[in-house]
């Protein structure tokens, strides 16, 4: 029913969408059915999608957005390579090099296949997982050991292994000779080939369907109707710079404790966005970012943020974004040597918060309700794990590498509603973690609890969510072996609006404990009543053995806080201490909350009241001269700026100047770790310069909390966003 | 059951659904149905009365039918109703120390969408304080490391009692699929203390490994227990002061029915009773015509519900998720997508139709009724096209308002579209289909077979008129529509056997044969408790049978894949045998070479499904509708409609149902009105009465 309005069968096109999404979730069905790996069923840290020649995403399935980044970059390096090639029907390539093709990092491999109707090349079929091993000094491809790229394991730049369907086995064995577990791993790589070939045999029926031609068209039209919905939304922000800014931790390779400053400033322009990074020189750790961390981790940010309601993916989200990664040999835009193992969940975690950070603070000032609703704290982006290896109680061996502490993270404060407990990482959507139950079944361990942490969530009106801690000891004569590390342990994620950073994740080791002790006296140890040496240890270690009856405790951190911590309903925080997740020195000291178990609601109003006004009082040093009022622009909107350009109080609407608003706002500046302490909570204490330092900043005549910055010592004073005049 | 000491041969079927109760009966040969609307104050009178009405198209009062009656079965949504509405009673909880958050992690509760204000909590069901850890530790293979502390127990017990005031409990602790000895000495000590209370164990609710899914089953299943026991307590009374002779069977998600005293202790068992009731009887109908692949469809009012039977056998799915909880419930594998009757269609954000998931309910209702809908529906659409004769809607119970279904339309899609009412009409049909279509390639493909190796069975009162244009789009090549299609569920539950499963953890490497004793008692225990259970029910052994089946997977894969056991104690010998059966099933299933190579063969869980059959008379075909006077006596007349496949708005003729005979058929486009279903033949296609009146239609 072609219709003069649109000039096009709209009902057909969205059919086609259908039919295409369809085939993507078949390639995924087919790659979770042959694979049956848990890094797909429970970890589903994998995708599939289709793009077409140009190459475009024409319809896209995934639990982990940044695949987003991967498969184009990768299809467009296989584009590149065979422009004079001849390609045939069963021909593909593997794919796993973040410097020259889009890879997040070296496990995440990708299979891409040409996908072909009547013998005519009409695109692409994609599928990725991260594969159980790549060889390397790392294990599962996590290497904070190497000091190069070459030290990492195998890397693909786009390398046709792949005829008639099958992979060469001459290809197999090269493989199989370089890899840990390489049953496991060819058994991965096979599932995505099927993953393909399903595509190859599936969207034949749509293209019987539909025609080559209505194909074509109508993959150009639903990219055009994503790409309008994602324009429409970003028209609403007001055009402007905004700057966020954070720090990578360093402290592996014995020292220098090192915290590497990376940038972004969002440039929103019209119905574009132009996402401009910046970071200091690359080094040789695991942790320096590429291509496709960094456009794969704006997406996260950007799409759990923008990505809601009618917004199918394709090509057309990819429309209105632009880059510019700045000079080569930075953290944010590596070249080789450079390790990047763990590109994407060291700088690219930091870049998809930047990303929240920076779109919060342009949301804020949209004229439309609806976007500002989608202000948000950061999530926490950044998780303790090991990966060991050590005999078990079966005769065999175990590969223990636990992604509960990755999915145990706490997510950010939404206006809706508190931040989600074990959030996960931003990316990673429809993450799941294993019982303890399936662990111990497997595995020599322990395990002593499991149990969220309190005060872990970010303070805030609404709260950020809460952190996952655990803790297991190893059972048996042997113990286990390997490396440890933690992303996100001294600069925690920031809250928005006023709302506070969270506590962040830390990870350690009690050796020599009395586990062994009160086992034997048919005592369960207990967080009260472990007992054993418990030293400082650095956030990256390259190797290291967790002995019979030690205890490994792993901590995630939780999600930032949104809006003034003050203007929480104090009936919620009441719930919160019944309920262990908030102490009652964490009530008083963060959200000024005083209870009293006799009130219906746990709340001791008028004390309430008092210890509020006490610590506005303090805030500002003096007596606020207005009440602080909840945010008229809803909540979370802290700075409100009017159409002459004047930043004003969002709480009580004092004008606060046309630039540097910061400035006519009063500050505190402590050390986080310090202030944390007294909010009864925790972040890791730098024992090398630079210090974190957390900058509140107060308005001077209602002492509502404006924003919470978190910087490094010195730093200057964080940049406002800088506005362009609508005339412009 | 005491199904023995019955009346004279009458067996009903009641499923009480969202909207109205629908009741089967079958009585001397004959099947009548009868409905009413569900009455949510207390549902046991809505049951009632679409009995009576069922009672008197036999010329009987409802005491005279419950009296002539053998068996009663009842599927319910109650419990169902009391997890998504989360008003169940206020539950404590005890747990292994170092272990109080497993129902607020919930195996990780992020959700697989883009959208982070979609990613919530999974809903409390009981408050945290109302969860109490005590000190005690089993592992994984069942060794007791730290005995149970028992004046802990009962220092907890007290708290929650007394202090957080509960009303029932919940005994989780670790491992107890491998060793209950800690649960059932918790159980004891409580029910010392409180003789009164509701407890349920994980042990006894679902003793397989993995907490999340344990423990929220365990919980749940004390949850429920206060609604689920008003709601029984008070049908079995009233049926029981009303005159029922025979046994009352209430229908399992699981698809077949318990008892009243055992759904008393596990009414979580009552869960999804009425798609699995519609299964049961897709099933029993495709035996009755010898077909043994069959899709099946149910449209409804806001939902469509879809599933798959292969080889007659109606596949249970484990661990059913409700909402955001995931349980450990197995239940008729059957999935449901928002696209019913009363889905709106309206126009997303990039500015394309859709149709669902949000819909008008009953209240107010498609525009076409006149309760004041403004968004247009599926039904509207389909009384814009014509497919609805506005005057005998619902048997011409209910008036319909074609010009307000047309401007709901035309409001939405003039503008943007340019749209008529009927071109905005056939857009949302043809979406809809979409969508079902799309549901049932999920539940077909998705899971390893082609569609068109199937039949279609399509029943419900709405999908007869989308039937032809689903199986067009998949490339099936029949649709059946069976007779009374508006209570087929009901009708399913007529055909319900009293079913017992058991599970239990088991822990069987294949590649070590000589351990299978370990099975050997496991199987011999499920066998022994299931007999037990159906010969207290008064099932004789004649007429129990008992299934063995088992859960494997490759050792390093996280998903299982069930295979039938013989029921006999297992040998070393078997063990090659259930290997090879479990490489062959899999490739069956995933698709030739896809078997891991090499790796061993674990099998998982055990599980003994025992059903007791009842007896069931036969049933007579229905009489001929309107002997000689052939396909014209039958013809109702002409009307114009839009015919979506073609856009073409024609008159095409309409039959009446009850006036054709088994036997006669009919060529698309036409349409054939049966009361309160309406069926359409799309063009080339042909529509067959046939013997049992079912409709079977061929579809090119």
């Amino acid at each position: 029913m072609s219709n003069t309005a649109t000039g096009y069968d709209v009902v057909a096109a969205e059919v086609h969408r259908k039919a295409l999404e369809n085939v993507t979730k078949e390639m995924a069905v087919s790659l979770v059915r042959t694979c049956g790996s848990a890094i797909v069923t429970e970890a589903k840290d994998f995708s599939t999608c289709l793009l077409d020649t140009k190459p475009e995403h024409i319809s896209f399935m995934t639990h982990v957005i940044f695949h987003l980044a991967s498969s184009l970059i990768g299809t467009r390096a296989i584009a590149d390579l065979t422009r004079d090639q001849v390609i045939r029907p069963g021909d593909g390539w593997i794919v796993n090099d973040p410097h020259t093709a889009g890879a997040m990092h070296q496990g995440d491999v990708s299979i891409i296949m040409p996908t072909f109707y009547r013998n005519e090349h009409v695109g692409w079929s994609f599928a990725d997982m991260h594969v159980t091993d790549i060889g390397g000094v790392g294990v599962s491809a996590f290497a904070p050991g190497a000091r190069d790229v070459y030290q990492e394991g195998l890397r693909f730049p786009p390398v046709r292994i792949i005829r008639d369907g099958e992979m060469d086995s001459q290809w197999e064995s090269f493989i199989a000779a370089n890899v840990r577990a390489s049953d496991e791993v060819l058994n991965d790589i096979r599932s995505m080939i099927a993953a393909n070939n399903t595509a190859s045999r599936k969207l034949v029926d749509v293209l019987d369907e539909f025609g080559l031609e209505r194909h074509r068209q109508f993959s150009e039209v639903n990219k055009d109707l994503s790409e309008r919905v994602l324009r429409q939304r970003i028209e609403r922000i007001p055009d402007g710079v905004y700057h966020a800014l954070d720090w990578n931790e360093f402290d592996g390779h014995d020292g220098p404790d090192q915290l590497l400053e990376l940038s972004l400033k969002l440039h929103v322009r019209g119905s574009n966005l132009h996402f401009e990074y910046a970071g200091v020189p690359q080094i040789d750790a695991y942790i320096n970012s590429t291509q496709g961390a960094m456009w794969g981790q704006t997406m996260s940010g950007l799409l759990t943020v923008l990505g809601y309601g009618d917004l199918p993916l394709n090509g057309g989200v990819w429309r209105p974004l632009s880059f510019d990664l700045g000079p080569q040999g930075t953290i944010v835009n590596s070249v080789p040597p450079a390790p990047v193992s763990n590109a994407h969940s060291e700088v690219g975690l930091r870049v998809s918060k930047m990303v929240k950070d920076a779109l919060s603070q342009a949301l804020a000032l949209s004229g439309d309700e609806e976007l500002r609703s989608r202000v948000a704290g950061q999530g926490q982006d950044g998780y303790p794990a090991n990966a060991t290896f050590g005999p078990n109680q079966h005769g065999g061996h175990s590969v223990m590498f636990y992604t509960d502490n990755a999915v145990g993270e706490g997510g950010g404060a939404q206006t809706v509603a508190d931040g989600q407990d074990a959030y996960g990482c931003t990316c990673l959507t429809g993450c799941s973690m294993a019982d303890v139950e399936t662990h111990e079944a497997s595995d020599p361990v322990l395990f002593l609890w499991r149990r969220i942490v309190p005060n872990s969530g970010g303070p805030g009106t609404t709260r950020g969510g809460q952190g996952l801690e655990q803790a297991y000891t190893i059972l048996g004569e042997h113990g286990a072996s390997g490396p440890a590390f933690n992303a996100c342990a001294e600069v925690p994620p920031r809250g928005f609006g006023g709302g506070h950073p969270a506590s962040t994740g830390s990870f350690s080791i009690y050796r020599d404990t009395n586990v062994s002790e009160m086992l034997d006296a048919q005592r369960l140890p207990g967080r009260g009543s472990i007992m054993g040496d418990n030293p400082r240890i650095a956030s990256k270690i390259t190797h290291t053995t967790i002995r019979p009856h030690d205890v490994w405790l792993a901590t995630s951190g939780g999600g930032g806080g949104l809006g003034d911590p003050l203007l929480r309903d104090p009936a919620l925080v009441a719930a919160d201490v019944s309920a262990d997740y908030v102490s009652i020195a964490h009530a008083r000291a963060a959200y000024g909350v005083v209870l009293d178990p006799d009130a219906p609601d746990g709340v001791d109003g008028a004390a309430t009241e008092a210890a509020r006004a006490d610590i506005r009082r303090d805030r500002i040093g003096v007596e606020p001269t207005l009440p602080q009022a909840l945010p008229s622009n809803g909540v979370g909107v802290a700075l409100v700026r009017d159409d002459a350009g004047t930043w004003g109080c969002g709480y009580c609407g004092t004008g606060l100047g046309r630039t540097g608003w910061r400035e006519q706002a009063v500050l505190r500046e402590r050390g986080v770790s310090e202030r944390y302490a007294e909010l009864d909570m925790n972040v890791r204490l730098r024992l090398e310069e630079p210090a974190v330092q957390l900058r509140e900043y107060f308005c001077p005549t209602c002492a509502g909390a404006l924003t919470v910055d978190v910087v490094t010592a010195g730093t200057p004073t964080v940049a406002e966003p800088s506005m362009v005049s609508s005339e412009g | 059951m005491e199904q023995h000491h019955g009346g004279s041969g009458g067996f009903i079927g009641v499923d009480v659904g969202g909207t109205h109760t629908d009741v089967a009966v079958l009585y001397g040969g004959k099947v009548e149905r009868g409905k009413a609307l569900t009455t949510y104050d207390d549902f046991s009178r809505g049951v009632l009365e679409a009995v009576t009405v069922a009672a008197g198209r036999f010329g009987l009062s409802l005491g005279e039918l419950l009296a002539r009656t053998d068996l009663f079965v009842n599927g319910t949504t109650v419990v169902t109703n009391t997890i998504t509405e989360l008003r169940g009673c206020s539950v404590g909880l005890l747990v292994t120390s170092g272990f109080r958050d497993v129902l607020r992690f919930a195996g990780g509760p992020r959700l697989s969408v883009l959208d982070d204000h979609l990613q919530v909590n999974v809903p409390d069901l009981l408050s945290r304080s109302a969860i109490a850890e005590v000190e005690e530790r089993v592992t994984w293979d069942g060794t007791v490391l730290v005995p149970l502390d028992e004046d802990e127990v009962a220092a907890r017990l007290r708290h929650l009692v007394e202090e957080e005031q509960v009303d029932s409990l919940a005994i989780c602790l670790m491992h107890s699929y491998a060793n209950e000895t800690h649960e059932r000495r918790v159980l004891q000590i409580a029910r010392e203390m409180y003789p009164d209370l509701f407890i349920s164990t994980s042990h006894e609710v679902f003793p397989v490994a993995g907490e999340t899914r344990r423990f929220t089953t365990t919980v749940l299943n004390s949850f429920v227990h206060r609604d689920a026991q008003v709601y029984l307590d008070s049908l079995g009374s009233q049926l029981t002061a009303s005159g029922l002779a025979g046994g009352l069977m209430f229908f399992q998600g699981l698809g077949g029915g318990i008892s009243l005293d055992r759904a008393r202790t596990n009414p979580l068992a009552l869960l999804g009773s009425g798609p699995a009731a519609g299964a049961i009887g897709a099933n029993e109908l495709a035996k009755r015509m010898g077909e043994s692949r069959v899709l099946l469809g149910d449209m409804g009012g806001t939902s469509f519900d879809t599933g798959i039977i292969v080889n007659n056998e109606v596949k249970v799915a484990k661990n059913l998720d409700i909402d955001l909880f995931q349980t450990g419930v197995n239940i008729v594998d059957v999935i449901s997508v928002g696209a019913g009757g009363g889905s709106i269609a309206a126009i997303g954000e990039r500015g394309v139709p859709t149709v669902g998931p949000r819909s008008a309910s009953s209240t107010p209702g498609p525009a076409a009724l006149g309760r004041g809908g403004t968004e247009p529906t599926v039904t509207d659409a389909m009384v814009v096209l014509g497919f609805i004769d506005p005057a005998r809607y619902l048997d011409g119970r209910v008036p319909l308002y074609p010009e307000k279904s047309a401007a709901a339309l035309e409001n939405v899609y003039r503008e943007p579209f340019g749209w008529s009412a009927s071109e905005a009409a056939c857009a949302v049909h043809d979406l809809a289909v979409v969508n079902m279509a799309t549901a049932v390639r999920e539940v077909s493909v998705n899971r390893g077979y082609d569609p068109r190796d199937f039949l279609f069975l399509a029943y419900g009162g709405t999908l007869p008129m989308f039937a032809g244009q689903i199986a067009r789009r998949l490339g099936i090549g029949r649709v059946v529509m069976p007779a009374n299609s508006s209570v087929f569920c009901a009708r399913g539950l007529l055909a319900a056997d009293f079913v017992v499963r058991r599970d239990q953890a088991a822990r069987w490497d294949l590649s070590q044969p000589e351990l299978v004793e370990s099975v050997n008692l496991i199987i011999k225990r499920l066998l022994m408790e299931s007999a037990t259970a159906l010969s207290e029910e008064g099932f004789g052994e004649d007429r129990v049978h008992q299934r063995v089946s088992a859960d494997l997977r490759f050792r390093g894969q996280s998903f299982e894949l069930t295979i039938d056991l013989p029921d006999r104690p297992l040998t070393e010998s078997d063990a090659e045998d259930i290997a090879k059966q479990f490489h062959v099933t899999y490739e069956e299933t995933y698709g030739s070479g896809t078997a891991w190579k090499d790796v061993p063969v674990t099998m998982v869980s055990v599980s003994v499904t025992a059903t007791g059959s009842f007896p069931r008379p036969a049933e007579e075909p229905p009489v001929a509708g309107n002997g000689a006077a052939g396909l014209d006596g039958a013809r109702l007349g002409s009307r114009l409609v839009c015919l979506p496949e073609t856009r073409e708005t024609v008159e095409i003729p309409i039959y009446l149902a009850s006036r054709l005979d088994p036997g006669m058929s009919v060529e698309g486009p036409t349409i054939i009105d049966a009361g309160d279903t309406t069926i359409y033949v799309p063009v080339d296609c042909e529509l067959t009465l046939d013997q049992h009146g079912n409709f079977v239609m061929e579809v090119s």
